[in-house]
């Protein structure tokens, strides 16, 4: 028998339409919960006071012997592990070049820090350096040279590995080492990195006297002086304290800068804490948006040394974002190199070094108002001009500025056989 | 998430072929247990008649036509199973399911889902061939069941069964059909196809008089129609990007679904297609928009409206609607559902049409169910007098059987059974031949050593003298290789500051001493250290710690002197130099399987690939394999 389609009969029973209201509100309900799902909460919108800064590592220093080093990162993508971070080192004298001097035995993907020993007494042109870990890597190597980079001899491994700063890693007068790990400590070598002990964390340093007056939140760069007295930067949620923390006779203490006028009850960041040469260099972002700024102060060695009051000469205000900061670097005891960017240009800013043992001496920030396209630190000449370092693939280029036409004219090429693909 | 990727290509060639050959040995498998039964079951019925006349009398006593909406899904949905295995047999699958699937489903939805998928993502990629021709079979068995038995409980059990591997595919497969992940949208196959599949075999497993009565149709359109009505608000709702053709520069929510789906492989005039239409979606997306509310609304109110008073003056035009929306959404923004190499199924608009136009026939009321007037008997009396004598000898042989041996009653009773029953028999050997070899491999939680055979080769097999060494470990004790006779060594070289291949080396070593168990307290694993420059015992003990090695017992990590060193590494043909400009040391990837009278027994090739946990686990249970061996040969 075949059967044709035929509709079923109407049973128009009320509690049918009842249920299917009730079914349809269900319906509904379950709509508004699984688009609620789909909703992208909307993102925090208080203002905060103080931006935070994430510089780059890339970065230039001078040595107590007068050479120059630098911090850049050459090669391809990050993300497959085809970025290498390069040290390049310029010797002392007016017509030496910058050459390759990267540590051999371990990869640079993951970053590379250098620091000059402030060291006044012999060990002329010391300079360690540390690797980010990367990858698998959670401890850093480190390794240190006296000539230049011919010669590395490695420390201890410091774990867990450095932070990710520019100014994580400092070296002192004899063999002393400080570094700021991932892990937010400050730990302390005495014999050139063959062993380390924990010096400070956020915590004990805000459980100090002194830390009452910052509240540090992190610490972010070491430096030691040149009578090896460590020096920390951190993080104050404290407005208007400066997170700089000297240790002296087993204890703590503020040490920063008496900021600006215009300056002060902001928010302050320690972008840099450089000690090389004859003097401790310090740069500070204050604030945010339009009335934020720059400043930088320095120290003399010899003050410090001698552990008298860290008398700061404290440089004019740059008015700048800190937002917009990608490098800094302080070299030549001093100078200050700013990169900053919007996204597609580069622009620049220097601060040449007082004579800070001349009374009232003053200076002041130099625009840049153009750098060569993909500057990623700025640097200085043998005769002292400001020279941008820029990358492309593994070909380093140093760009020098001319003051009397203010252009960038190409000094130097610096050709770098790239093992793309060793680290993958 | 860490099981969700094997890390090596789709397309391996070795995995493929190992694929490949399981679903060959498998087909064979069922076709020879096919040509058994047939052959059995046609021998029976020539050497007892009586099991065919009592089949053929068994067969009158049925008239009873199945329902036509139920005919649809049963057949329909059967087919669309065999379809989807016959998708599950892509070379691409056994490796690709659970990056390529598994994972993008998974991707947005919440983490204790991730955690779910995850689960059945370390499953599939431990045993990629097993799980791979596991769902092969089994779809092709369910479907081959339901198209094959039309009615009884056999027929209703391939509806449950059914039902239950949908569900296990809307879970582990489908992330729950993405609905608590942001997007939902019926337009791309929310709730899950599967969840349809599940519907249909749950109908199909109802008591076949439920169909005869047109009240089940009209719940089918009802519970659809409210589907739609529902989909249609979600739709509409504000916020979620569907109003919107472009948002912030980027393509809205549907254009850029519909854009990442005319990127897969396919033939270019369907991608032309697909594109032109993600084209349209961007530069009008709101009135696609709109559009697609009106219609999926239009749908839902008419089908709610057919199925509460069972008229057609609505039903019929949303019916019509309903097909026409989901042929061109099928074809516009579903893309088909197949295409790229790794798609599980024809995605949801198939289903839900074949459900749609199931609950419309449903409406028709079926006649009752007839006992036939003795077919057997009467017929033959009348028309065929011959056939009348099977059916007397049917009986005759059961009251003789009365009493009788097991084996005749047994043979005649499997003699007996339709040609659809005996199908049936076969899909449900189907299933078992897919689903046994995956539930053993369940059983065993180690990785198959496919995956590491995959990326390096099969290990070679050696039996000559270990070279001699004397290094110190990183403890600075002397240890050389001739102190370690009587255990067995597993030998490597690492880089102590290596940042990738190394530590999950380590990490095979440390998974393959667990996996030896007990044994592990006759073997010996040692690392001798492969880098030229960071080699001191301070960086030893770092990396220790950090591949958290310091706690194996039977861990050596081995260096000396610079030269020692070297001549190590030239007895074994390893390579370490030095690379410059921030390049890691560049070292061979070795792995060297020593018994305990010192004689190298077999090497690896260790070069671990991605290191994800499948392949870490894989290599671990090919170093463990060769460990057991090596230490039988002791």
């Amino acid at each position: 028998m075949t059967a044709r389609p035929r509709f079923g009969r109407l049973r128009g029973r009320p509690a049918a339409s009842h249920r299917t209201a009730l079914a349809s509100c269900l319906v509904l309900a379950g709509c508004a919960a699984l688009a609620g799902c789909g909703r992208v909460a909307a993102p925090g919108t208080a203002a905060a006071s103080l931006v935070p800064v994430k510089l780059s590592l890339a970065t230039s220093v001078s040595a107590s012997d007068g050479a120059d080093w630098a911090v850049v990162q050459l090669g391809t993508s990050a993300k497959d592990h085809n970025n290498f971070w390069e040290l390049f080192v310029r010797p002392a004298g007016a017509t030496a070049a910058w050459k390759l001097a990267t540590p051999a035995g371990v990869a640079s993907n993951g970053g590379l820090v250098a620091a000059p020993a402030a060291d006044q007494a012999g060990r002329q042109g010391a300079l360690a350096a540390g690797f980010q870990p990367s990858q698998d890597l959670t401890f850093s190597p480190v390794t240190a040279t006296t000539d230049d980079g011919v010669r590395w001899s490695q420390g201890a491994p410091l774990a867990p590995g450095l932070a990710d700063r520019p100014d994580a890693l400092a070296a002192g007068a004899a063999g002393r080492l400080l570094a700021v790990t991932r892990a937010g400590n400050a730990e302390l070598s005495t014999n050139e990195g063959a062993s380390w002990t924990k010096l400070a964390t956020a915590r004990s340093l805000a459980a100090t006297a002194a830390g009452r007056g910052c509240r540090p939140t992190e610490i972010t760069g070491a430096a030691l002086t040149a009578a090896g007295v460590p020096v920390l930067a951190a993080t104050c949620q404290r407005p208007g304290a400066v997170g700089l923390f000297a240790q002296e006779g087993g204890s703590w203490r503020l040490a920063g800068p008496v900021l600006p006028a215009a300056l002060r009850a902001r928010g302050v960041s320690v972008l840099r804490l450089v000690s090389a040469q004859d003097r401790m260099t310090v740069v500070l972002a204050a604030g945010s948006g339009a009335d934020a700024g720059i400043v930088t102060a320095w120290l003399p060695g010899a003050a410090a040394a001698n552990g008298q009051a860290f008398a700061w000469q404290v440089s004019p205000v740059l008015r700048a974002s800190p937002a917009s900061l990608r490098s800094v670097a302080v070299w030549g005891g001093g100078t200050v190199g700013l990169v900053r960017s919007d996204g597609r240009t580069e622009t620049g800013a220097v601060l040449a070094r007082p004579d800070i043992s001349a009374a009232g001496a003053r200076t002041g920030w130099q625009s840049l108002r153009t750098l060569p396209a993909g500057t990623q630190t700025l640097a200085t000449g043998s005769a002292g001009q400001p020279e941008a370092l820029t990358a492309a693939g593994g070909t380093l280029t140093i760009w020098q500025f001319s003051r009397q036409t203010g252009a960038w004219t190409k000094a130097q090429t610096v050709r770098v056989q790239i093992p793309y693909g060793s680290s993958g | 998430m860490p099981g969700m990727n094997t890390g090596i290509n789709d397309t391996n060639p070795t995995v493929v072929a190992a694929f490949k050959a399981a679903l060959l040995h498998q087909g064979l498998l069922a076709l020879a247990v096919l040509v058994v039964l047939a052959l059995a079951w046609v021998s029976v019925r020539e050497w007892l008649p009586s099991a065919r006349a009592a089949a053929g009398s068994a067969g009158g006593q049925r008239a009873t036509p199945e329902a036509a909406g139920r005919r649809l899904l049963r057949i329909g949905f059967g087919i669309v199973w065999i379809f989807d295995g016959i998708l599950q047999a892509q070379s691409a699958m056994a490796v690709g399911m659970p990056s390529q699937v598994l994972q993008p489903a998974a991707a947005s939805s919440p983490t204790w889902v991730q955690h779910v998928m995850n689960w059945a993502a370390t499953a599939w990629s431990y045993h990629p061939i097993q799980a791979g021709a596991a769902a092969v079979w089994i779809q092709v068995g369910i479907g081959v069941w339901l198209v094959a038995v039309p009615a009884g409980r056999l027929s209703r059990l391939a509806g449950l069964v059914s039902v239950g591997w949908g569900l296990v595919v809307w879970v582990f497969g489908e992330a729950f059909g993405g609905i608590l992940a942001p997007g939902l949208t019926v337009l791309f196959g929310a709730p899950g196809a599967v969840l349809f599949y599940c519907a249909a075999g749950a109908l199909v497993a109802l008591p076949e008089h439920w169909w005869r009565r047109p009240e089940l149709g009209r719940r089918i359109l009802a519970a659809l129609g409210l589907f739609f009505v529902g989909m249609a608000v979600l739709q509409a709702w504000p916020g979620r990007g569907f109003w919107q053709g472009t948002a912030g520069g980027h393509a809205g929510t549907l254009a850029s679904m519909v854009a990442a789906m005319s990127g897969t492989s396919q033939p270019h005039f369907l991608s032309s297609l697909v594109s032109s239409f993600a084209s349209v979606a961007t530069d009008h997306g709101m009135a696609v928009n709109l559009i697609a509310v009106i219609a999926i609304a239009l749908i839902g109110v008419g089908l709610i409206d057919g199925g509460r008073t069972g008229r057609r003056r609505l039903l019929r035009p949303a019916m019509v609607l309903m097909i026409v929306f989901c042929l061109a959404d099928w074809i516009l923004i579903e893309d088909f559902g197949f295409f790229g190499g790794v798609g599980t199924d024809p995605n949801s608009m198939i289903p839900i049409a074949l459900l749609g136009i199931g609950g419309y026939l449903a409406l028709t009321r079926v006649p009752a169910e007839q006992t036939a007037p003795a077919p057997a008997v009467t017929e033959a009396t009348s028309a065929e007098p011959a056939m009348a004598e099977p059916a007397v000898a049917a009986a005759a042989a059961v009251a003789r059987d009365h009493g009788r041996p097991d084996l005749r009653r047994l043979l005649r009773a499997f003699g007996s059974l339709s040609s659809r029953t005996l199908l049936a028999g076969w899909a449900v050997v189907i299933v078992l031949i897919g689903a046994a070899p995956m539930a053993a491999a369940q059983t065993n939680r180690d990785a198959s050593p496919i995956i590491a055979q995959a990326i390096d080769g099969s290990a070679a097999p050696l039996n000559f003298r270990a070279p001699s060494f004397a290094l110190t470990d990183q403890n600075g004790a002397p240890v050389s290789l001739s102190g370690l006779h009587g255990k067995v060594v597993l030998l490597t070289f690492l880089d102590p500051v290596c940042t990738s291949d190394c530590p999950v080396i380590a990490q095979e070593f440390r998974a393959a001493d667990e996996l030896l168990g007990a044994s592990a307290r006759n073997v010996q694993l040692v690392a001798i250290a492969a880098n030229p420059v960071y080699y001191s015992t301070s960086y030893l003990r770092a990396f220790d710690d950090q591949e958290r090695l310091t706690a194996l017992r039977n861990w050596l990590f081995l260096t000396g002197p610079l030269s020692a060193l070297r001549q190590v590494w030239a007895n074994y043909s390893v390579a370490a130099q030095i690379l410059p400009a921030g390049g890691m040391v560049a070292h061979s990837d070795v792995a060297y399987v020593i018994d305990a009278g010192g004689r190298t027994r077999t090497e690896l090739n260790f070069d671990p690939g991605p290191g994800t946990s499948t392949t870490i686990a894989s290599f671990a249970e090919e170093l463990a394999t060769a460990a057991r061996q090596a230490l039988r040969h002791a």
